[in-house]
């Protein structure tokens, strides 16, 4: 298989070689082709490696949705280093414990923006192409891996889980290869594909698009932001064929004002992917409905990649689809016995798209690696023709895919305030999936205002409580433990 | 609530702070937002919130916000204004 493999760092070289005109990128009303991203990611490269870019070196990338996003990436691949994608630094206050917790010792960003407070690094020479480049003061040697082969670490990516702060996870050139090889067959794609790239490229769902577009030599319709009316705007300009949304990009565009010939955005639209989240019954029937255009379930994890996507018409509750080639899913009761179909448990996963571990977290990667399988927390069930449903989780909230620790939460407001017991759950803002903070304190001493500005100077707006509770005493049972439906939350 | 901006968009800042208000949860968030303090320091909104009051704006006013000028005309209720005046009924 060595022989044969194909790196996702050549992606786009090799897009370059078989075409040298056909669009890569595609931003307002600007066009990038393939020849064009190679050359100026190339030489970007040579900067990159004159800088000490290289084998095993992990560079933080904090770019928004952009043409130069591409370009820092695929440079940092061609320089043979780790990208360690990060959100663009004024939407993320965690920024600096995410650089520091990942031994990053490069930090690009873009043109204009600040070094994220608390970051200790120092510009180098390398600037250009609409961002620059910092060295992380005290960074952590190169690790072992070697690019360009299946095991080399190709990126870094963080998830949101039950352990109080963001895991680390690696993935190797393989993972990338074989999820984005999974997608492609499952979803009959070519190189005549236009993706619409709306999903914050920093995420690992988000950067899919790019990744699938450099695989098969496609375009990517770059969206700075998410609204509505740019994204149909966009799709009728470039003639949209792939678009990977979030439930909340569901719910936005089917219920969202239009204008004239808005109805035929979605015309050349052959797949609609929904993923993130669980989508919404009348969300997932107005979308088609307005567009005459089926949204499709994937389901898939930072940990696992793709493991199962929804081909099927019609509705149902939680159901995920069949799994993709390559994808094996075992159901394990909570003692670790495998269950029959049917039979609701915690969701396993075998691919090659899995991470094998976590990194410098032996006590997480202890509870989700286990005996070759993945368990990323999920529960759920096989029906007898081998269809995976998702019943949910319980350790984490979903604030419109974004996926919110209450561990993190809670260490927040307990750090910053005189609070005794602090309870997060899911709560909502305007019937939107939100955070909820209920904390035991003297309502004298904390109010709701402290709660919230404390978490906004820590943390991402997404994690910050949209309702805040205080209250003098929090109601126990007799055996002292908290009564939960006393909390109210969603 | 009294406004600069006559016409179509007479009473337009009060019901933008009223529907921001669904999302804008702390009052004093609000009412900085009311006084004109940028959304982006003044609130907690999350982005799937600010997309979700965008749209809702959008359907309110029959206008569409363009991406390209969005950090100027979202940044504050004068900016929203004055952009529905620009904007609304052309």
């Amino acid at each position: 298989m060595t022989e044969t493999f194909r790196s996702p760092r050549d992606y786009v070289r090799r897009a370059a070689e078989l075409g040298a005109n056909r669009v890569a990128l595609r931003s307002g009303d600007r066009a990038t082709t393939y020849g064009e991203l190679a050359a100026q990611s190339v030489a970007l490269a040579a900067s990159l490696r004159d800088a000490g870019v290289g084998p095993g070196v992990q560079v933080a990338h904090a770019f928004p949705n952009s043409v130069a996003f591409a370009v820092w990436y695929s440079a940092i691949w061609e320089a043979g280093g780790i990208v360690v994608p990060l959100a663009p630094p004024s939407f993320a206050p965690e920024t600096a414990r995410l650089i520091a917790d990942s031994d990053a010792a490069f930090l690009a960003l873009p043109d204009g923006a600040s070094l994220p407070s608390g970051v200790d690094a120092l510009p180098t020479s390398v600037a250009g192409w609409h961002g620059a480049l910092f060295r992380v003061a005290g960074a952590a040697a190169p690790i072992d891996t070697r690019p360009w082969t299946e095991d080399g670490y190709a990126v870094r990516h963080f998830s949101s889980g039950s352990t109080g702060r963001a895991k680390h996870m690696f993935k190797s050139e393989a993972n990338l290869a074989f999820s984005l090889g999974i997608l492609r067959e499952a979803a009959a794609l070519d190189e005549t594909e236009v993706f619409l790239g709306a999903l914050p490229f920093h995420t690992p769902y988000g950067v899919r698009a790019l990744h699938a577009a450099f695989d098969l030599g496609a375009a990517v319709t770059i969206l700075p932001r998410f609204l509505p009316g740019s994204a149909l705007s966009a799709a009728r300009r470039d003639r949209t064929t792939v678009f990977l949304a979030s439930p909340a990009m569901i719910d936005s565009l089917a219920g969202c004002r239009l204008e004239d010939g808005d109805e035929a955005a979605f015309r050349t639209l052959k797949l609609c992917i929904s993923s993130g989240a669980m989508l919404r019954r009348e969300a997932c029937e107005a979308f088609r409905a307005r567009f005459g255009v089926p949204v499709r379930t994937w389901y898939a994890t930072s940990e696992t990649m793709g493991i199962a996507i929804d081909f099927e018409d019609g509705f149902e509750d939680g159901r995920v689809g069949t799994l993709m080639p390559g994808v094996e899913v075992g159901i394990f009761d909570a003692a670790g016995a495998p269950l029959p179909a049917g039979a609701v448990g915690q969701i396993a996963i075998r691919s090659d798209g899995c991470s094998r571990s976590y990194v410098n977290d032996p006590v997480a990667s202890a509870k989700v690696f286990r005996d070759g399988w993945v368990f990323p927390g999920d529960r759920g069930y096989l029906d007898s023709s081998g269809r995976l449903f998702v019943v949910g989780r319980d350790d984490v909230i979903n604030v419109g895919g974004y996926k919110v620790d209450p561990l993190e939460v809670e260490r927040v407001v307990r750090e910053a305030l005189p609070v005794g017991e602090v309870i997060v759950l899911a709560g909502t803002r305007a019937d939107l999936p939100a955070v909820k903070v209920v904390v035991e304190a003297d309502p004298a001493r904390v109010t709701p205002a402290m709660v919230v500005a404390a978490c906004r100077a820590r943390l991402s707006p997404y994690k910050v409580p949209a309702e805040v509770e205080v209250r003098a005493r929090i109601e126990r049972t007799a055996s002292g433990k908290i009564v939960r439906t006393s909390l109210d939350g969603r | 609530m009294t406004d600069d901006y006559g016409g179509i968009v007479t009473g337009a800042k009060a019901r933008i702070v009223a529907l921001l208000g669904r999302y804008v949860t702390d009052p004093a968030e609000l009412a900085a937002v009311a006084r004109g303090e940028p959304f982006l320091t003044a609130t907690s909104l999350d982005s799937l919130a600010m997309m979700t009051a965008i749209v809702e704006i959008e359907k309110a006013f029959g206008v569409r916000f363009d991406l390209a000028t969005l950090e100027e005309t979202f940044a504050t209720i004068d900016s929203i204004a004055a952009y529905l005046e620009r904007t609304v009924g052309r």
